[in-house]
């Protein structure tokens, strides 16, 4: 069966038009970051092998930490790990019925980036 | 309820290890913040405690078991080709399994065994 209104509907979708909220884009991270946390597993595994297995792994973790190209990695694996964090405790506090209305979900979503940058400067100082 | 499409066991381990792991980082975070951190000797000394290294066991296994969860829903909501779908799945489940196997053998030599 045709739908009449099927001719007016997108015929593909423009992503410039995709105006997603700001609570749309916690999520979508939240998906985001997971995806990359879990491809980083084993880079997480190989420097706490090293660093824990001998003096002279755990010096060679420190000094691997020093190149850009490792702190250009480790950031968006650490952002990845703090936006999850947070994004995830949002969701944690939705299963409590704790800010589901769209005024807190909002309130909520921006308090998630506002701490994200808050622990992420530092640490984008300390690496770069 | 099946662990292989949706149901409620995998949304309670979703959300029981995500509580776990929030725990863990935060104690994990309090206690660099607040040791005087030396380096390797402290480092190795406090993965090799019995209650890090069984919590640290613990924190990984959580981690795997939330990532087969929470990749298993990414598949599903983005690969339709069942033989694919299958393909990516069983992927993931080797690929986790492989990580909990080198985890313990690196958890194992830190506490010394």
């Amino acid at each position: 069966m045709r739908n009449p209104d099927q001719g007016v509907r997108p015929k593909y979708l423009d992503l410039r038009q995709i105006k997603l909220p700001i609570t749309g884009i916690v999520s979508i991270a939240h998906r985001i970051s997971g995806v990359i946390l879990v491809i980083s597993i084993p880079a997480w595994l190989y420097l706490l092998e090293m660093s824990v297995t001998s003096e002279k792994g755990y010096q060679q973790v420190l000094e691997k930490t020093d190149g850009f190209l490792f702190s250009l990695m480790a950031i968006v694996c650490l952002w990845a790990l703090v936006h999850h964090f947070f994004a995830g405790i949002r969701f944690l506090l939705f299963d409590l019925d704790i800010a589901v209305d769209k005024v807190s979900a909002h309130k909520m979503a921006k308090l998630v980036f506002a701490l994200e940058i808050i622990v992420m400067l530092p640490i984008i100082g300390w690496l770069l | 309820m099946s662990w292989r499409a949706g149901g409620v066991r995998p949304w309670v381990i979703q959300r029981l290890s995500a509580v776990y792991m929030v725990l863990v980082i935060s104690l994990f975070c309090l206690t660099m913040a607040f040791s005087s951190f030396s380096g390797y000797s402290e480092w190795q000394s406090w993965f090799a405690m019995p209650f890090w290294n069984s919590l640290v066991i613990i924190f990984w296994l959580a981690l795997f078991a939330h990532a087969w969860i929470g990749i298993r829903d990414v598949i599903m909501d983005y690969i339709s080709v069942d033989g694919l779908r299958f393909s990516f799945l069983a992927l993931l489940g080797f690929y986790l399994i492989a990580m909990t196997v080198w985890m313990i053998k690196i958890m194992m030599m830190a506490a010394n065994i």
